[in-house]
């Protein structure tokens, strides 16, 4: 009978015991769900504020870059135009003439000198870039290249069109722009061929110049490589890819990927 | 007149809901103060019956799990944050469990024997509440919780345990009782229920300043 009572109490503790168990196991799995959730959510906070500061890094490049670039073209393009311009009204001046053709060469130079001021302000405006979609930006940067006669620059657009982010869309633009840059100042082509293509999950653009090529890998370990590092770096910051193909002598194309947000 | 050590936890319980009144109504808790009221009171008088020529004290802890279960869903209903339907479906099962517990005690295991039926399924109640409170203070809420400082936490905690306890062995109550199960000369509900009394309204205090606290921050 004492046996019986015995293994009645002892199967009755063990019982609560287990459910006891259970239970401080089920508060345990909720402690490490909850510590995990905060890891996480640490993780998050980091990756944005890292995220943010890349973000403002990659402005403040692309703002220096801008300066870099107004103070160029100003140099090359209008300041030359305005030179010219002053020469053929000191001609003028020194002959004590009224010539018309002189008068209309001047009157060109002048009105040559404000599209080429007009074409800067568009090309920088980042919101005239939020009006228009990013094949027209591209588009446009592409008939200020030709306008300089040097290039022949091309566009084809494949593709339904799909909205981008504005921060998005100014990133991949300036990657564009800096693309045109570095084939403009290094590669000597004669020929810009981009291509934008609309797939179903990316947005691929891809820029091919006819110039000299070189060794992408050697050119990205060097310091002047910078703007190739940048290119590659801001695909990665809004989420996308960033290729270089090219080979000495066999012209060089970039291609961009990004995924639609 | 006797006053088990136990209670002297469960009577500071009370003065402790009582001192952190707003703070327990901040965090809309306040049913715990008539619920202590009655705990209190219930296990005075449970303790004591033999002081009011009684014969059992079955009557009293019958009638307090009458009295206590609507406060106990109250407060487990408050600590569910229920919205639209949840509402809804959360007060019809409990309305259904107030019902069983009634007919049980009107007629089924009776006033003067004691309403184990109503236990169990109070217990399985707590349980689940306590189990589905916990759940969703953890995965719900976006934010990581402290639950060392969330007074919600502690007694969803409490409340899970002290079910998991009683299911069994006030389940069992009258089995053991008439078996005589004892452990060191104890029966079995006297040799393990004082202490889980005491680290529930322990918990339950511990809450309730955490409550008020949080008013205060």
């Amino acid at each position: 009978m004492q046996d019986t009572k015995d293994q009645v109490i002892f199967t009755i503790v063990a019982v609560i015991i287990i459910l006891l168990f259970l239970g401080v196991l089920f508060l345990v799995m909720l402690f490490y769900y909850n510590n995990k959730k905060g890891q996480m959510s640490k993780e998050q906070q980091l990756m944005k504020a890292t995220f943010e500061k890349q973000l403002l890094e990659s402005k403040l490049e692309i703002q220096e870059q801008t300066f870099d670039m107004i103070s160029q073209e100003i140099h090359d393009n209008v300041g030359q135009i305005l030179s010219l311009a002053k020469v053929q009204l000191g001609i003028m001046e020194q002959r004590h003439t009224f010539e018309e053709d002189l008068v209309s060469n001047v009157k060109e130079s002048i009105s040559q000198a404000m599209t080429e001021l007009r074409d800067i302000a568009k090309s920088l405006s980042s919101e005239r870039m939020q009006l228009l979609s990013l094949p027209e930006s591209i588009a446009q940067e592409i008939r200020r290249i030709n306008r300089s006669g040097i290039i022949k620059a091309t566009v084809s657009v494949e593709g339904v069109e799909k909205n981008i982010p504005d921060q998005q869309k100014l990133i991949t633009f300036r990657m564009v722009q800096e693309g045109f840059q570095n084939i403009i100042k290094h590669a000597g082509a004669s020929e810009i061929k981009v291509s934008i293509r609309y797939l179903e999950e990316s947005l691929h653009i891809s820029i091919f110049d006819n110039g000299a090529g070189f060794n992408p890998e050697e050119e990205l370990k060097k310091r002047e490589g910078l703007g190739l590092q940048n290119i590659l770096r801001r695909a990665s910051l809004i989420g996308g890819k960033a290729n270089i193909v090219s080979r000495p002598g066999e012209g060089t194309t970039l291609e961009i990927q990004i995924a639609y947000a | 007149m006797h006053i088990a050590w136990f209670e002297y936890f469960q009577i500071a319980c009370l003065v402790v809901a009582l001192y952190c009144f707003r703070g327990l109504r901040a965090c809309s808790l306040l049913a715990f103060i008539p619920l202590l009221v009655i705990v209190n009171v219930t296990e005075f008088t449970g303790i004591n019956y033999r002081m009011f020529g009684w014969e059992s004290n079955y009557l009293t802890y019958n009638l307090y799990l009458l009295a206590s279960t609507p406060f106990y869903f109250f407060i487990a209903g408050k600590m569910l944050f229920l919205t639209g339907k949840e509402t809804f479906v959360f007060y019809t099962v409990c309305i259904l469990c107030m019902i069983l517990i009634s007919v049980n005690f009107f007629f089924i295991q009776g006033q003067f024997h004691f309403n184990t039926y109503s236990l169990v399924l109070f217990d399985i109640m707590t349980i689940v509440f306590s189990s589905l409170s916990l759940v969703r203070l953890t995965i719900l809420d976006q934010q990581e919780l402290n639950f060392a400082r969330e007074p919600f936490f502690w007694i969803n905690s409490v409340n899970l345990l002290f079910g998991l306890i009683t299911l069994v062995i006030l389940g069992l109550q009258e089995y053991i009782l008439i078996n005589h199960i004892e452990i060191a000369h104890k029966t079995l509900y006297n040799a393990i229920m004082p202490s889980v009394n005491a680290i529930v309204y322990a918990g339950y205090s511990y809450a309730f300043i955490l409550c008020r606290t949080q008013r205060i921050r």
